[in-house]
């Protein structure tokens, strides 16, 4: 198969699984915190709804209450074809470069800052720092050891020859926990299509840097182009493997730290920044002492 | 006379002939002939400086005037030049609107400082030796402090005091720099100065460049000497504020860069050091300083001093890599210093004049949207143009980091990269508070809405459309200012900036985040709206209010609105939906299409036009 056709797979698959991925990892924290069990495929029909109910605009709302749910679905998807999760030769492989990839982030963390202060929800003045300065200092991390800034070949760094590289993958763990944190009630601030708009997004980012984490991990499954469809049915099997394991892992520490009085999702940023600062030091100075 | 003369005497004689009508001229016409003229300026010194910014000869003036004083334009302050008119062309546009409501009682003296103001700033960048420089200096503090005097009343005369303090600090510290490096002859030109600089013992060399990065720090409003220019700011008419902010402040960026590349002798990793620290303490100080305050001016001053520090911090990144012998990485960084200094100073003259906008009652949708396009732009978000600067800072200390040998050097590449992080996130929340404060928050005086004439919206929608064209256009840009090999294909949309690490093309990256924003855009547009049932929309008042408004924002959109719509509605909706309605009826054997099948046939077009882009 071609790049084109595998990357359209990639999109394909990993928008129809989101809302699964979503709903596992909601399930299994509902089970842990003893609260009304979730159907785990609930989700689908939960945004189905709230879809078809249209798009409902408070009458004080301005124009960035739309436009934030859109930026931020628009840029979930933008992820989706940076991050390798089926295939690893994309046809956008000459982009996926580190700082794209964190100004990606940083733009969708912005639209969804700007959308809170439109509806007069807090905001923290730290988070956009914390998510950039993480994500960057855990790629370049993963890039020193893999050779290149592309995220598309951050598969070629092994965690196994270079146990350092641990503390990067466990910053970016960090980070989507407190992204789970974060957003555990957020779609309830939308009604509508904008709610199922910001469902989907919050189940793409999971599953985008979930799957991702898991690929650092165990760097397997991955297609690359002239793959043949029996490789590509393995490699989404594999996939859909990945996503249900990030799903029930996040779902359970969601289910047992929301509640925790110091677990919020603000020290979690910090901590996930201070364990990148703290791989990337470790890993310049190993490297060249 | 070629293009290039004529606009280059255009631009030049423009504010003369201001200072000359706001001495000859009375009442409200002194005002409206200033802010014309120097839109006139701006406009021919853009061409100028575009013109000079590419040709290699320097263009010298032919009169020498008092003292041997030389003046010319050369690459570098064409490089200027052009962010100088700009700046100056948006101001004066938006005066052009303001003046008729202006209501100051000092008119001829505030027109006479505005055209000096612009007459100083124009003479730094073609001052050829060190008197006509520091002549120039003194001008643009002088002036700046006489319109702040002749704008505002007696109760703020200690704060023009202190401000003539600090403009006079910083020309003392700049002056005493210039002494010491070129051994007492301040006659002479730049290029004799840098050849008894490069005489000098070290010594003198430190304490002259200690002076000078000073001097130039007090003039870029650099922490700790920041506060003073934001106090003056926030007194200041929004396009005086937009100049001194923008302009006046890339002054101080161009000196300190003109004495560090033409003048100084190479220089030591720990004169590098000093101005990284400089502009790291700059670039977080004023992101912090930014989140605390709660006038928009002033989180716009704040902003502006992080920026200012974010530039001298990638000198100092520049500095380092020249003492390593990373030539080609340090031209990179140089040239992300330029393009940053130049982006940020149009972003924030439109963020200025879009805040004043709202400060005066215009309310219009456009213009909120044209100022979260400059917030956008003015932090480095992708994709636009300060996001290529990013890049290039960002992939030059990547790549120092993958290099480098020295452990000690490597952490300072990491902390370096930490400052940068830190401060790049600081700036995007403080600018986003920024525009929450300014568009969401209704402010207390609120009066009935100004319709916006053209000069007011044409003055925040250029620089808009100026800080996303100039990311598009960087290959090319880079190309014709003679930084050639820090690009692929220039001049086509598949161009590409080249860095340590790898390339950026940003029409890709555009097209992967648009792409998907317009993707959500169009599916948002095939459900339909419907009002929230609230008891807010029970009370009939409530609703009048809201209809005015609605009613309002359609005159106010109109005039601009509606040639856009039409050329969307007629030229590229109608057609593109005629043509899916029939491919759909043919479809169904004679069934109609409906809204849901248009949007659909949008992304299924999309999709096959980026399968096929790919393929």
């Amino acid at each position: 198969m071609t790049t084109a056709v595998l990357l359209l797979i990639q999109v394909v698959v990993a928008i129809a699984i989101a809302p699964l991925v979503l709903g596992v990892a909601q399930f299994v924290a509902s089970i842990l915190r003893r609260t009304e069990r979730v159907v785990p495929w609930r989700l689908y029909g939960t945004i189905i709804q709230a879809a078809k109910q249209g798009i409902v605009t408070p009458p004080n709302a301005s124009w960035v209450y739309s436009f934030s749910p859109i930026v931020t679905l628009g840029c979930s998807l933008a992820l989706l074809v940076l991050f390798p999760l089926i295939t690893s030769s994309g046809i956008l492989i000459g982009v996926a470069d580190i700082f794209v990839v964190a100004g990606v982030f940083l733009f969708l963390e912005t639209s969804n800052t700007l959308g809170r202060m439109e509806r007069g929800l807090p905001t923290s003045p730290l988070v956009l720092s914390l998510i950039f300065t993480t994500i960057i200092l855990a790629f370049v991390t993963i890039a020193l050891y893999a050779g290149s800034v592309n995220v598309m070949d951050a598969w070629n760094a092994s965690w196994q020859s270079a146990p350092i590289l641990l503390c990067a993958i466990g910053a970016l763990f960090l980070l989507v926990l407190a992204g789970r944190l974060a957003h555990a009630n957020h779609s309830r601030n939308f009604t509508g299509f904008f709610r199922a708009t910001t469902m989907l997004a919050e189940g793409l980012q999971l599953t985008v840097l979930g799957v991702f984490i898991t690929t650092l991990l165990y760097p397997f499954g991955l297609v690359v182009n002239g793959a043949s469809t029996q490789d590509v049915a393995i490699a989404i099997g594999v996939f859909v493997l990945r996503c249900l394991v990030v799903s029930v892992i996040f779902g359970a520490l969601e289910g047992i730290l929301v509640d925790k009085r110091f677990v919020t999702s603000r020290n979690v940023l910090l901590l996930a920044a201070l364990c990148s600062l703290v791989g990337l030091v470790l890993s310049v100075t190993t490297t060249l002492l | 006379m070629t293009l290039f003369e004529g606009s280059f005497a255009v631009a030049l004689l423009a504010p003369v002939v201001a200072i000359a009508a706001s001495i000859f001229l009375r009442g409200q016409r002194v005002f409206q002939w200033n802010s014309i003229l120097l839109t006139l300026s701006g406009a021919a010194g853009m061409v100028a400086g575009a013109i000079g910014a590419i040709q290699d000869a320097p263009f010298t003036l032919p009169t020498p005037v008092f003292f041997g004083m030389t003046m010319a334009l050369d690459k570098f302050s064409a490089l200027f030049l052009v962010p100088l008119s700009i700046v100056v062309f948006c101001a004066g546009l938006y005066a052009i609107s303001t003046s008729k409501r202006e209501d100051a009682t000092n008119r001829q003296l505030l027109g006479i400082m505005s055209g000096l103001l612009l007459v100083g700033m124009q003479w730094v960048l073609l001052a050829g030796n060190i008197v006509g420089f520091l002549a120039a200096w003194e001008i643009v503090g002088l002036s700046t402090l006489m319109l702040f005097v002749a704008h505002r009343s007696i109760i703020h005369l200690r704060l023009a005091l202190r401000y003539f303090v600090f403009t006079q600090l910083g020309f003392a510290l700049i002056l005493i720099g210039y002494f010491l490096l070129s051994s007492g002859a301040l006659f002479s030109d730049f290029g004799t100065l840098s050849y008894i600089a490069a005489q000098l013992e070290p010594r003198s060399i430190a304490i002259a460049f200690g002076f000078l990065l000073a001097g130039f720090g007090v003039a870029s409003s650099l922490v700790p000497f920041h506060s003073i220019n934001a106090r003056i700011t926030g007194h200041l008419p929004v396009h005086l504020a937009a100049l001194v902010q923008s302009a006046v402040v890339m002054m101080g960026v161009y000196g300190f860069l003109r004495s560090l590349l033409f003048i100084l002798p190479p220089l030591s990793i720990w004169y590098a050091v000093a101005v990284l620290i400089a502009g790291a303490l700059s670039a977080i100080g004023g992101g912090i300083l930014a989140m605390t305050e709660r006038e928009p001016k002033h989180i716009l001053s704040a902003v502006s001093t992080s920026g200012v520090g974010f530039t001298f911090f990638t000198m100092g990144i520049a500095m380092c890599l020249q003492t390593f012998g990373a030539f080609e990485a340090m031209n990179a960084a140089l040239f992300a210093a330029i393009l940053s200094v130049a982006v940020q100073a149009v972003a924030k003259c439109g963020l200025f004049l879009a805040v004043g906008a709202r400060e005066s009652q215009i309310r219009l949708r456009y213009v909120e949207i044209a100022a979260l396009v400059l917030a956008v732009a003015a932090v480095g978000l992708p994709p636009l143009s300060l996001f290529v600067g990013n890049w290039m800072v960002g992939s030059t200390i990547v790549g120092a980091l993958q290099s480098l040998t020295d452990v000690w050097y490597a952490l300072v590449a990491v902390l370096l990269l930490v400052v940068f992080t830190l401060s790049v996130g600081l700036v995007t929340y403080a600018l986003m508070r920024l525009f929450a404060l300014t568009f969401f928050v209704s402010p207390k005086e609120e009066g009935p809405p100004v319709i916006a004439d053209v000069w007011v919206l044409s003055s925040i929608f250029i620089p808009a459309a100026l800080v996303i064209a100039i990311g598009f256009a960087a290959p090319r840009i880079f190309e014709l200012i003679g930084a050639g090999p820090l690009t692929i294909a220039p001049g086509t949309w598949l161009g590409a900036i080249i860095a340590a690490t790898g390339t950026l093309q940003l029409s890709i990256v555009a097209l992967v985040i648009g792409g998907g924003v317009v993707l959500s855009w169009i599916v948002s547009k095939a459900f339909p709206r419907r009002p929230q049932e609230t008891r807010i929309l029970i009370e009939e008042e409530v609703i009048e209010v809201q209809e005015q408004n609605t009613v309002r924002d359609v005159v106010a959109a109109r005039s601009i609105g509606i040639v856009l719509r039409g050329v969307w509605t007629d030229r590229c909706y109608l057609p593109a939906a005629r043509v899916t309605h029939r491919v759909h009826a043919f479809a169904r054997r004679g069934g109609e299409g409906s809204e849901t099948n248009v949007a659909l046939a949008f992304i299924v077009l999309a999709l096959v036009l980026t399968l096929i882009f790919a393929l």
